[in-house]
């Protein structure tokens, strides 16, 4: 049998296990690994791009010290994001259902691009637009299954929810998607 | 499930990397919408995978382990949870122990000593403090039964207490 080369990545249970026997390194590999995912989706789900690292910084900080609580039968990502979709919700109810769309730099078209990336960026502000006008849920079963790649149980731990109303949930933001893409 | 409904369910999951079956491909090729579904995939997928502008997840990881360090320890849920339940738990046992050494004259030495019944209640309060709730709760579970046991005594709520009494109790529930 072939060891283990020692460039293999460790996997989240592994870290976890480490961190919780005292190896902090382990946990900033944690938050390295899905840090930015998750600053990604919470600035999608609507999220000001000034407060996505301190709500990142608050998830990863409320992961670690519930460990005790995370029993290992959902992933460690999926609770991240669970925890992470709370803190979004309670900031949501807080701003009272304002969500924010700000355009960076690679959003804005560059016109003398001549890879097409412009369009490319066109067709990622319409999607921004367009997910600001979807419910919370909507938005947030979209963006866990077409930009987390989730499946639809990991959903429902991430969200609470059921699989049948997360997929109507998805089949509903993706119909209107379309027709703001169209 | 049909051919649309496969791919509709598919372009999600696996945002087009996964090869398209024959059947899938020959439908995807006719139809419009799931080829708009599938682009409207792609680039959330897209958005999904870009550096996020001013984001460092360096400087996430050290602010989380900065406060990891330096935060303090965590109360168990429950007493998060019930402050107000476990603070009258407390102050119950306290009580319960108080009316024990004023009022059991013919019980056990350590219980009737009158003489010593305040420094016996500081000293029992300072021994609550270092319990945990469900050892608290516990205590309380299993001292109906054995003041029951003792003759002349009475369970008595903190509301029948003087005003003496009931600051000696406040008082040491204070001290540290």
């Amino acid at each position: 049998m072939r060891a283990l080369s020692e460039d293999t990545p460790r996997s989240d249970v592994a870290l976890v296990a480490a961190y919780r026997l005292g190896d902090q390194a382990a946990a900033a590999e944690l938050v390295t690994r899905h840090g930015a995912a998750l600053g990604r989706y919470l600035y999608a789900a609507g999220a000001a791009v000034a407060d996505v690292e301190d709500l990142v910084q608050e998830a990863f900080f409320r992961a670690f010290r519930a460990l005790d609580t995370w029993r290992g039968e959902a992933s460690f990502r999926g609770w991240l994001f669970r925890i992470g979709s709370n803190l979004r919700k309670d900031q949501y109810r807080k701003n009272a259902g304002r969500v924010h769309l700000s355009i960076q730099d690679h959003d804005v078209a560059d016109h003398s691009d001549p890879l097409g990336e412009a369009g490319a960026s066109e067709m990622e502000y319409r999607l921004q637009k367009g997910l600001l006008g979807l419910s919370r849920l909507q938005r947030e079963v979209f963006l866990l299954r077409a930009q987390q790649g989730m499946d639809y149980e990991e959903i429902c731990r991430v969200l609470g929810t059921t699989p049948g109303a997360a997929r109507v949930h998805y089949h509903h933001a993706v119909k209107r998607l379309k027709e703001l893409m169209q | 499930m049909s051919t649309a409904h496969i791919v509709a369910d598919r372009l999600a999951g696996s945002a087009g990397r996964t090869a398209w079956s024959e059947a899938e491909a020959a439908h995807l090729a006719s139809c419009a919408d799931c080829r708009l579904e599938l682009e409207l995939v792609a680039v959330a997928r897209r958005l999904g995978t870009v550096p996020l502008a001013g984001f460092d997840p360096k400087r996430v990881a050290t602010g989380v382990l900065l406060r990891l360090a330096t935060a303090p320890a965590e109360l168990p849920a429950r007493a998060v949870r019930h402050p107000v339940r476990w603070l009258a738990a407390l102050a119950a046992a306290a009580a319960v122990m108080l009316v024990v050494s004023r009022r059991a004259p013919s019980g056990p030495a350590d219980l009737s000593d009158r003489g010593h019944g305040g420094a016996l209640v500081v000293s029992v309060l300072h021994e609550l403090d270092g319990l945990s709730e469900p050892q608290l709760e516990e205590m309380l579970q299993s001292m109906p039964p054995a003041i029951r046991a003792l003759d002349h005594v009475e369970m008595a709520p903190l509301s029948d207490l003087n005003a003496t009494d009931l600051e000696r109790v406040l008082r040491s529930m204070e001290e540290p």
